[in-house]
């Protein structure tokens, strides 16, 4: 039987090889400053710059319709007018039109128009293309500034906050986001993790991006990865496989949801764990935090004082925006209650697949790898002949069960 | 009477759609002495299947597929390795998916007569329930005549529209099913219009 930790070392290397390499980083990241430099030449003030799992460093290849798809990569392009004196409707289609004026750009650009953004296909390198999904939006008004101030977040993030456009049925309304303030949220928890181990991780990460850089000192930070980040990327890469396969994709967690419980979570946790001691961690308080379903917030809070990062107050869930406190990131939840339900659900499945399924044996774990990652993909990327695996057998007949 | 016996581990290794399924099952198999017009019985020994799951018996007999579908195929084939193969190894694969994902990665039958049905439906792959019912009329009324308008409505004839099928069906003797599903559905229909009255 293959050793615990030479299974960890083959599930790390399948969700590294779902991770942005080097080469798309750079790529990407030339792509959206040329993106942003180009809309200022044509004298449209802005400053465009990433959001999401980019800027967080936790991209997963996404995944639909059981298929490994082209990354998704989100740009803010924040304008230089004041909100009080335009329209989200302006801002949304003056980013457009000015796109279209390049023979370049109005050839990426797709003909859909989504209701935050407006995407740009990139052409495939190595067989993975990648689209850049620009959201247009300008600094938050002065009044919303000050009522985050109030709400407790720093002068200094709240004045990070973006309005971004959204369009329902054909109107278009402002929508408060604040991305660069979360960076700066997730960055402060994320550095003692960063800098465990760090120059020995730079000069693994050298390794495998010397085609790309030619010293250690060229990598940028944004390459690489703690095991937080890597935590978070098992999470999201499990979740999309996991809710595909129960044919409920709309009833996924959100990124935002499991990067800031995994975060908050993270900043009790000692920082030199590595990716599996820290999964561990977070899935054990997940598991706490299942409870809520069974006892009374009474209970819940007597049990477990120091456990409010997913809060029941009065029958309602909450998970706090740690950028904007009073949005409450499980909204949803309250509206379908079984997103709760499916989220514990999910979490313990989770801990099958990447936590229990070290001991289990070896035939049963490569299929574990296959239904997570894909048969073509982990045949690919993991030396099978290391487990004692057998060829499965095609099913070809489908009878559908039934009963008297 | 029982005409065979055969009980002992089976691992299950098996993929579908690329997905992969493994497990062991302690599986004995009954074939009664009048098989095949009697289908054979298979359980699950070690209690590896969940007691609610809702596709057996209450004695743990597995429900492998519709009765009508399994008459079809014992007509054609009586060799107990290609049940396994076909039947009792997917339905093992069927139970594995459902408790991993909660959803049957081929789909379900409907319990009782609507599964038959279902069944019938797919077999004679047409779109409404009426041409369900006009082909089984067809098959427990008539015989097999290639000339004849298929009673599927197409306009074709029937050895250029569900010949085959047809034919099959009607060698497997599936006419006392039909007739039998074909009474339950005019009682079904009668009583619920003599509630109707009543309302």
């Amino acid at each position: 039987m293959r050793k615990k930790e030479l299974r960890q070392q083959d599930i790390l290397k399948l969700i590294e090889g779902l991770d942005t390499s080097p080469t798309m980083y750079k790529n990407a990241t030339e792509k959206y400053k040329a993106v942003g430099t180009y809309l200022q030449d044509q004298g449209l003030v802005c400053d465009i710059f990433p959001q999401g799992s980019f800027s967080l460093g936790t991209v997963v290849r996404p995944y639909r319709e059981s298929k490994e798809a082209d990354y998704d990569l989100d740009f803010i392009c924040c304008l230089g007018d004041q909100k009080e004196e335009t329209t989200a409707k302006y801002v949304k289609n003056v980013v457009k039109e000015t796109l279209c004026k390049s023979e370049v750009y109005k050839d990426k650009l797709q003909n859909v128009e989504w209701d935050k953004c407006w995407t740009l296909e990139y052409a495939e390198v190595n067989g993975i293309g990648f689209n850049i999904d620009i959201v247009p939006g300008v600094s938050e008004s002065d009044v919303i500034v000050q009522s985050m101030v109030n709400n407790g977040l720093s002068q200094e993030d709240a004045e990070l906050a973006v309005a971004i456009t959204d369009k329902k049925n054909q109107n278009y309304f402002w929508l408060t986001s604040n991305p660069r303030a979360y960076k700066h949220w997730f960055e402060s928890i994320n550095k003692p993790f960063l800098e465990y181990d760090r120059q020995n991780k730079r000069r693994v990460l050298f390794e495998k991006s010397r085609t790309v850089y030619n010293s250690i000192e060229e990598i940028p930070e944004g390459l690489e990865r703690s095991s937080l980040q890597r935590v978070i990327q098992i999470l999201k890469h499990h979740r999309d496989v996991y809710y595909c396969r129960i044919r409920k994709e709309n009833f996924k967690p959100t990124s935002a949801i499991i990067t800031t419980i995994c975060a908050e979570i993270a900043k009790e946790i000692d920082s030199s764990l590595n990716v599996f001691e820290l999964l561990q961690e977070i899935v054990n308080d997940f598991e706490i935090y299942s409870r809520n379903q069974i006892l009374t917030e009474e209970e819940f809070s007597r049990q477990y004082e120091t456990k409010n990062i997913i809060r029941k107050t009065n029958g309602k869930w909450f998970i706090m925006n740690p950028v904007n406190p009073k949005d409450n990131l499980a909204d949803s939840w309250n509206d379908n209650p079984e997103k709760a339900e499916l989220f514990f659900k999910w979490v313990m499945v989770m801990k099958k697949d990447f936590l229990d399924s070290l001991q289990i044996e070896d035939n049963d774990f490569v299929a574990l790898l296959e239904n997570n990652f894909g048969r073509d993909y982990v045949k690919k990327n993991i030396n099978l002949k290391e487990y004692a695996s057998v060829t499965p057998v095609i099913i070809a007949n489908t009878p559908k069960p039934w009963r008297k | 009477m029982i005409l065979k016996f055969f009980s002992g581990e089976f691992i299950l290794n098996h993929v579908y759609d690329e997905i992969r399924m493994t497990g062991k099952f302690d599986l004995e198999i009954v074939v009664p002495g009048a098989f095949p017009l009697v289908f054979p019985r298979v359980r699950e020994l070690s209690n590896c299947i969940d007691e609610y799951y809702p596709h057996q018996y209450t004695n743990g007999q597995f429900c492998l597929a519709s009765d009508l579908e399994l008459r079809m195929f014992f007509s054609q084939d009586t060799d107990i390795c290609s049940f396994i193969e076909k039947y009792v190894i997917p339905y093992l694969y069927t139970y594995r998916f459902y408790e991993e994902y909660g959803v049957y990665p081929y789909g379900e039958r409907s319990h009782g007569t609507m599964g038959n049905l279902e069944y019938l439906k797919d077999l004679f792959q047409v779109d409404d329930w009426k041409q369900v019912l006009d082909i089984m009329l067809f098959v427990v009324q008539s015989s097999y005549r290639g000339h004849l308008l298929c009673p599927c409505g197409s306009g074709k004839r029937i050895r250029n529209c569900h010949g085959e099928i047809l034919k099959k069906v009607m060698n497997a003797a599936l006419q006392d099913e039909c007739r039998a599903i074909l009474f339950e559905i005019e009682r079904e229909c009668n009583r619920k219009a003599k509630n109707g009255k009543r309302n």
